[in-house]
This record gives structure tokens, sequence and C-alpha cells, in this order.
């Protein structure tokens, strides 16, 4: 009798752990793939000869056209010895063969000068996939991996030991199934800010920012009335500055933005920046300026938190005022296009 | 000065009306046309159009129009944005009935003469002349202040003819997966009076990303009957942030990529396993019941016998 009860009791106990078992026999499903940040050697982009990672070459396209890498025409072009793609028309996307599909994961390295030591971050479709440090002779390397092969918009821009935050540049990659892709020579723009939001005129104004060691800085200000540029170079630390004075200047607001010069290879554009020339002097806040414009939640970052955060206020009525980047009481397209200029990902 | 040659009374002005409109039209505007492999098609052909823009040397962030075209001539099939330029779509390119209304942006800014937006695809339905336009466009610069880019467009005007001996398109098979993608929670006042929500958006480079799907689970588990189709901002059921969020990326043709979040605030033993342990409790509490009828029940039925 005993032992049939004991045997009840087990047979119970083992149907009940089983229960329990399968219950918590959890399948965790994995995150997807991370990119990878690794450390390329600098090829020499430039000299006319496709080298180890390049996909061309200044003209030499490597006999490759639109056609060839699956668009329906157009002119390909090469741009820091990748494929530029954006004067190929209608891309279309080769068929399969059938059968059992597993896509060939692709490798694209960015690498150029920033300023030194400056943060670099590379964006994807215009979210970060990547950053790294720029070393002290401004040049940095970044390499994202796991790519399946198709037209990607990547974006690079850098922020200095100072908070201030670069322009973006933008490429348009074709990018092989398989293949690795070097994007080479890329020179990002100067930072730039001002030391006053409003001069009085007669005073002198600071324009400055940083860049490459050494590199040449042309300045371009410009005003409704007037339009003019100023020169200077960078240190050996990268850092420029322009004393502007404004005594010359009319009473008006003025936009200021810069770029840079290595070896007369020229960087984008820095953003663009304000100034008024008045009757009273007020400086600017130290830095970091954040919240960035478009940065809603304050994380100094604009990126797709904000942009969801407007797309929530999209045509509702009475959008609350800290949103309304344009301002005119509606969130549209002018609202969407101001927060992609101040865009960081 | 008095013009006595009536001639020139209209010469003159004719030709100032000229010369300001030549110099309006040859301003820099971006320029939004269409791309089709041939100018005519047969009945009953699918064939390809292509939204192009070019920016004519202006750095532009942001677009949006709507492209009006003959439903009686032109039968509409599909829209593909997979290789677009668009980052972030304001509003993803949809069929209206009779037009494709879309609006999107490009951080960073773009700036060529063969920027893609977007194909559609269409069959022909029957012989004529079918027009292929674009309203309501606007086009942004990459600008501080969104300052509006002026726009021309270049209609497309196809023939639709009994037969033609251009080659039909075929819309190339997709396979490939979405992007990978991270999706994010996030809590602003303004949006969803403060509640947590989550936001998220990736790619696909081959038929464009179709929707995307969300489901929370207590578990790390995905219940596919859980799947709910949502748009970012989502506001987020669990606003304790116990749940795994699922997030799931569907292109056009079906293929699919999967993100996960970890639950923020790790759900406790009993918040977890609940339901194992009511059902265990339920199992000892059956055989405690068996037991007793085994051992005292049916004795006394027995023993009444």
């Amino acid at each position: 009798m005993k032992i049939c009860h004991l045997t009840l009791f087990i047979i119970a106990a083992v149907f009940f752990l089983a229960v329990i078992y399968l219950a918590l026999d959890e399948h965790p499903f994995s995150v997807n793939a991370q990119v990878n940040i690794t450390a390329v050697v600098i090829s020499n982009c430039g000299n006319g000869v496709i080298d180890s990672g390049e996909q061309c070459d200044g003209s030499n396209l490597n006999s490759q056209t639109c056609e060839g890498l699956g668009f329906t025409g157009g002119t390909l072009s090469c741009s820091y010895c990748a494929f530029d793609t954006s004067g190929c028309t209608g891309p279309t996307r080769p068929s399969s063969s059938g059968g059992g599909y597993i896509p060939q994961l692709s490798t694209v390295i960015f690498e150029g000068k920033a300023s030194p030591k400056s943060t670099v971050t590379l964006l994807k479709d215009a979210q970060i996939a990547g950053t790294t440090i720029a070393g002290e002779d401004a040049n940095f390397q970044i390499t994202i991996s796991g790519l399946s092969g198709g037209s990607y918009i990547f974006s690079v821009y850098s922020e200095d030991t100072e908070y201030k935050k670069s322009s973006l540049l933008t490429f348009y990659i074709y990018v092989t199934s398989g293949a690795t892709t070097k994007v080479s020579g890329v020179f990002i723009a100067p930072t730039i800010a001002v030391d006053k939001s409003e001069a009085e005129k007669g005073q002198d104004l600071l324009l400055f920012g940083s860049t490459a060691p050494k590199a040449d800085i042309q300045i371009f200000i410009k005003s409704k009335e007037k339009e003019f540029s100023v020169d200077t170079i960078a240190d050996n630390e990268g850092k420029y500055k322009y004393s502007l004075n404004t005594g010359t200047l009319d009473f008006e607001q003025y936009q200021a933005t810069a770029i840079a010069f290595i070896n007369n290879l020229p960087s984008n554009l820095s953003k663009i920046i304000y100034f008024i020339v008045g009757k009273k002097t007020v400086f600017k806040g130290p830095l970091p300026e954040c919240p960035l414009i478009g940065d809603f939640n304050n994380d100094c970052l604009v990126n797709l938190i904000d942009f969801s955060i407007l797309i929530y206020w999209f045509d509702r009525p009475n959008p609350p005022a800290e949103i309304d980047l344009s301002p005119d009481g509606r969130i549209d397209l002018v609202d969407f296009s101001i927060m992609a200029y101040y865009w960081t990902g | 000065m008095k013009i006595r040659n009536y001639k020139l009374k209209i010469v003159i002005p004719a030709f100032v009306i000229f010369f300001l409109l030549s110099v309006v039209s040859s301003s820099d505007a971006a320029e939004l046309f269409f791309d089709a492999k041939a100018q005519e098609v047969g009945i009953g052909q699918q064939f390809q159009v292509d939204l192009m823009l070019d920016t004519e040397g202006e750095s532009i962030n942001a677009i949006e129009g709507e492209i009006v075209f003959p439903t009686s001539t032109l039968e509409f099939q599909e829209i593909r944005d997979g290789a677009s330029f668009i980052s972030f779509w304001v509003k993803r390119p949809f069929f209206n009935g009779n037009s494709v209304i879309f609006s999107g942006i490009l951080p960073g800014g773009h700036e060529g003469t063969q920027g893609y937006l977007f194909s559609l695809v269409f069959r022909a339905r029957e012989v004529g002349e079918a027009t292929i336009d674009a309203e309501n466009m606007r086009v942004l610069r990459n600008d501080p202040t969104g300052s509006p880019a002026s726009v021309r467009i270049s209609s497309l005007k196809l023939q639709i003819k009994e037969q033609s001996s251009v080659q039909e398109f075929i819309i190339p098979e997709d396979r490939e997966s979405p992007e990978f993608f991270t999706p994010q929670i996030a809590k602003d006042p303004n949006v969803f009076d403060g509640k947590w929500f989550l936001v998220f958006a990736t790619q696909d480079k081959g038929s464009g990303i179709d929707h995307y799907e969300v489901q929370e689970n207590k578990k790390q588990k995905i219940e596919n009957r859980n799947w709910e189709i949502a748009d970012s901002p989502y506001l987020l059921k669990d606003q304790e942030l116990k749940s795994y969020i699922y997030v799931k990326a569907i292109d056009k043709k079906g293929n699919e990529r999967i993100a996960m979040l970890p639950a923020g605030n790790q759900p406790s033993f009993k918040d977890r396993y609940l339901l194992q342990i009511i059902f265990g409790i339920i199992i000892i509490a059956g055989v405690a019941v068996v037991f007793l009828l085994w051992r005292i029940v049916w004795p006394r039925l027995s023993l009444k016998k």
C-alpha cells in the first residue's frame, strides 16, 4: 500500500515538474546582428588605380556601368573611390535563380579626416550605425558590416572636443552583395560657432571652430545686402578662429558658413550660423547648446525619437509651441525639413 | 519716352514679357520628372515608371506631392520604394484611388540630377494616351529655415497601343528581409499624454516596407497570434515596461525582420510564472483529491457492498 501511495505521489510530482519545465522552457529570440567597428589601412584613393577595397578611382570605373549594377541606364561616376549611383536611373534588383536564398552580406569602410580627437558618427539611412574617435592627426576609420546589397544613404559628421557638431556629409552608395566597399578621402566639414548672438556695431565678433590641423579655412559671411569671405588657417590642433570687426557692417542679421581645404581638396560646407550686428552685445551660452533645434526630448540628439514626436502632431490641431519649428501654428513639411537640417541620428 | 512706332508698342512689351518668362523658366528650379523604359506599351502590359528629382544644384531635404494618372487607361499595380533616397516617410507613398500621395525627408540633404523617389507599376487598360503628372508638389531646401525651392514638373505621356514590341516589365523578386533595426522606448509630455511609447523605423532595399507589427509579452517568447499592426510612435500597453517588446518589419513581398527590446523592468517571478504556478497547484490538488478518494471513500464504498 505504502509503495502505491509513494508511486502515485512520485508520478504526480514528476507530472507537475514536467509542466513547470515545459512552461519555463523559454525560447529567447536573438537580437539581430550588430554592426562592427574595426580599423582598416588607408588606401591611395585618387591615384587613378583601383587599389584593394576600392570600387573605382577617379575616372577609372573598372569597366562598370549603371546597367552592370542593375540599373536601367544613366551615368555611373566615382566618389571617394566608391561607385556613385546618383546618376543612374531606375534601380532594379536581379531576380533570384530559385531554391533556397542566402543573402550575401557586405561591408563598407569609411576613412578620412575630421578634427583631432573628435567623435565621428556614421549614419546609415539616417540612423546611427557606428562611431569612432579621430586620431591626433585627425584621421578616422569606421567599418560597417552585415549589410545586404543595394543602395544606401550614408552620412558622417563629427563632434569636436568642444561639443560643436559639424554638418552632415552624405553619400549615395551602391553596396555589392558579398563585397567590401571602401570610401576613402572623406573630409568632414569644419565645425563653426560664434561667441555672440548679437554684437554691438564696432565690437569684434569671434568666429571659431575645429577642422584638420593646418587646414586653410574660408568663411563666407552673408546678409541680405552684403556677401564676402575671410580666410584663416587652423593651428596644429585643428582649431581656427577669426575676429570679425563689425564696424564696417550694417545693422542686420548675418549668416556664416565655413569650408576647409587640405592640399587644395575641400571639405563640405559647415553648418550655417547666425549673428546680428546691432546696438547691444549678447554673448552666447556655453556649449553644448542643448537642446538643439528639433531636439524635443533634450537628449542632445535630433533623431528618430524627435521625428516620431513630430509625426504624432502631424496634421493635428494646436501643436505645442516648442514643437512647431516653423513656427506657423501647424506641423507640416517645413517643420520636418528644419528637423532634417539639424539631424544628428 | 513716347513710343511713336505702333509696332514697337506691341513688340517691346512682348519682348519684355518673353525675356521675363525665359528668365523665370531658366532660373534654378528643381525638376520632378518621370522615367519610363519606353514611351509606348501594349494593352494588358505591365510597366514601371520611376519618379525622379533633379535638384539643379540645390541641396534639398524634404519633398511631398501627389502623382496623378488616368485610371481609365492605367490600372495601378503597386508602389516600389525600396531604393528611395527618402530616409523617413512622413506619408509613405500610398494609392488614393486615382493618385499616389507621398511626403518624406532626407536628413543630410540631397543634391544631384537623378534622385530616385519611388516607382509606380501600372498595367495598360485601353488604347489611348495616358499622362502621368504631379500636383501639389513641395520641395524644401536643406537649410535652417526649410525654405521652398521652386520646382517644375515634366509630366510623362504614354501611348497605349493594341500591341507593342516593348518588353513587359516583370516585377523583380525580393527575397531579402528588411534591414536590421533597433526600436526605442521614449516618453514625452507632448505625446500620448506623457505615456511610454515605442519608436521604430527601418528600410527595405527591395520592394520597400509594407507595414510594421508589434507585440508585448511578459515572457521572452513570440506568440504568433499576438501581433498587432502598428505605426511609429506606438503607445505601449504595458506602461510598467515589464514586457518584452517585439517589432516586426514586413516588406511588400512578405519578407520579415523582427527586433526585440528586453523588458525595461524585469517582471517578477510571480508575473512571469503565475499561470504555471496555478496549474501546478491544480495538479497537486487533483492528485490529492484522487488519493483521498482512493484511500478513504473507495474502501467505505467497498465495505457497504
